[in-house]
């Protein structure tokens, strides 16, 4: 134990920055044209059918997103960041896990409870998640074709579906949702600490506004 | 790859005579270029097309400029698959000296560890096998010495890095007839010169330098640093081929192995070795100037 805390967080990675960012080009490029439709069907769903009618919209995004959750984490980690990363196939089982939890909410016969409003929290971080991350690859100097999409890339799937936590009703069950988006988004926000440093921002702070939120925001 | 005596035999005699790039294993008399090349994050690209041509290009560069040892482990991420993707695009040149270890807590995985490492670099018989971090040390040197006493494997050896383990190390040098021992020295980390470099001038055993850059840190601080006057006389213009000088200008140091993700610095690295080395002298001098930094 002694040994290992005198490893600093950046021995502990074994990649470097410039392969991880290549890992999204390479995915985008090989589920084309994928990394369009996905945000767009996400954010219309969340964001336009849930506002308009939050009963019907809820599990439809819900089940979205289990898929969202089952393909990021068999295509994108399992079969792409693991090759690089041997951490990640421990991880990406918990994608399987995050799917069964939001299917279960979408297809069990009752359906899941609407959030009373204010529901800005919720529409916010999703469309952070499916509107704003891709756009996060030029501000930061990378080619759009490296973007991270939501459906596709872990991290703006994982901030979408903290956004989907704030609009299901009950304390018990928005956490179920939150819990491991914010597991993973803190692990990703270490990562890219290590790696860049200001990449970092974007996850931590989605996980500052959720964490906020689940604190602050009222619950029944 | 280059097996034992068989390295230096496929030079021809005149260049064995002169090469001052040579270095020469104690135990078996095997020679190896002085500076080899390390893959720790550097070669972990996964199946990126891009980048596997990028490292097959740093692999062909470093058998260009003489090859030497290719050093990789387990715990690398897919860094053994790209050596492996080199080799056989390259086909499997001869001046490689494949250097890799064996990195698990199980025992009874070593064996089997050691199967998939040979099956990823694509080759029969590995040049040298290490001890990753001294990880069940007992077990895994068992494994390694038998490996050699069968003739399937050359040399044996232990490693550590940023000075940890020292102590164990030592006794592991003092026990064992191990051929290597790799280990960090650099021009800021120096620790080994108390008690393991003279320990392994005694006991006949190898020394690979790790960690020669501080992993990119040391020219990263030193870039735009004013070089001490000796480099001059060296013939060096930057500070990376200074680092790697002085390294190599220990005597009881064998091998550094830096790691790269570029050709250009793969040359650089290479090219330290030749020309003159500091003495002594020269040694403590570069020393106080990059103290007062
Ligand atoms: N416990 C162990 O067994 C252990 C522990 C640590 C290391 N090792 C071995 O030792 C090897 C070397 O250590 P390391 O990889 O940690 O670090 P290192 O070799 O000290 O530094 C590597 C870094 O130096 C940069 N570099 C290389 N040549 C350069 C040059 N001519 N000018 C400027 N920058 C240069 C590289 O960047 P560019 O890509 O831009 O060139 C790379 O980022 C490892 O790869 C591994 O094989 C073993």
């Amino acid at each position: 134990m002694g040994e290992w805390l005198s490893y600093g967080l950046s021995d502990l990675l074994l990649f470097s920055e410039r392969v991880y960012w290549r890992l999204f080009v390479l995915e985008n490029a090989a589920l084309w044209p994928l990394p369009l439709v996905a945000p767009v069907v996400l954010a219309g769903i969340g964001v336009v059918l849930h506002a308009r009618r939050p009963e019907a919209g809820l599990p439809l995004l819900l089940a979205l997103l289990a898929l969202a959750w089952l393909s990021t984490g068999w295509s994108f980690v399992w079969q792409r960041y693991a090759t690089v990363n041997w951490a990640m196939a421990y991880l990406a089982p918990l994608f399987a896990g995050q799917a069964a939890i939001l299917a279960w909410l979408a297809l069990s016969g009752s359906r899941p409870p609407v959030a009373p409003q204010p529901r800005w929290l919720g529409h916010g971080l999703l469309l952070a998640g499916t509107a704003v991350y891709p756009f996060l690859a030029p501000v930061q100097g990378r080619m759009l074709a490296g973007a991270e999409v939501a459906g596709i890339a872990p991290d703006p799937t994982a901030v979408a579906s903290l956004g989907a936590a704030f609009l299901i009703d009950g304390r018990g069950l928005r956490l179920a949702v939150l819990f491991l988006p914010a597991l993973w988004l803190g692990q990703s926000a270490l990562t890219l600490y290590v790696l860049n440093g200001p990449a970092a921002l974007s996850p931590a702070l989605a996980l500052a506004a959720a964490l906020a939120g689940a604190v602050l925001l009222p619950r029944r | 790859m280059m097996t034992g005596a068989a390295a230096i035999c496929a030079l021809p005699r005149a260049a064995r005579a002169q090469d001052v790039t040579l270095r020469r294993i104690p135990s078996t008399g095997a020679q190896v270029p002085a500076v080899g090349l390390g893959s720790w994050i550097t070669f972990n690209v996964g199946n990126d097309p891009v980048l596997l041509q990028d490292c097959t290009d740093v692999i062909a560069a470093f058998v260009e400029e003489g090859g030497g040892m290719i050093d990789s482990s387990p715990m690398y991420g897919s860094s053994q698959d790209t050596i492996g993707f080199g080799l056989r695009r390259l086909g499997h040149p001869e001046t490689v000296f494949s250097t890799d270890k064996v990195w698990t807590n199980a025992p009874e995985d070593g064996p089997d560890q050691v199967a998939e490492t040979r099956s990823a670099w694509g080759i029969e018989r590995f040049d040298l096998l290490q001890v990753h971090n001294l990880v069940a040390w007992d077990a895994h040197l068992e494994t390694l010495f038998a490996m050699k006493a069968e003739g399937r494997l050359g040399h044996v050896g232990l490693t550590t890095s940023h000075g940890r383990r020292h102590r164990l190390l030592e006794r592991l040098m003092r026990d064992y007839p191990v051929d290597v021992v790799q280990l960090t020295y650099n021009i800021a980390d120096r620790e080994a010169e108390n008690r393991l470099l003279p320990l392994a001038r005694e006991k006949g055993i190898a020394v690979i330098a790790n960690r020669p850059f501080r992993r990119g840190a040391l020219p990263q601080a030193l870039e735009g640093r004013p070089l001490p006057g000796e480099a001059r006389e060296l013939g060096v213009s930057a500070w990376p081929q200074l680092l790697l000088k002085f390294i190599l200008s220990h005597p009881d140091i064998t091998v550094a192995i830096p790691a790269t993700t570029q050709v250009a610095h793969v040359r650089e690295n290479k090219a330290a070795a030749r020309g003159p080395l500091p003495d002594a002298a020269m040694r403590r001098r570069i020393l106080a100037h990059f103290a007062s930094l």
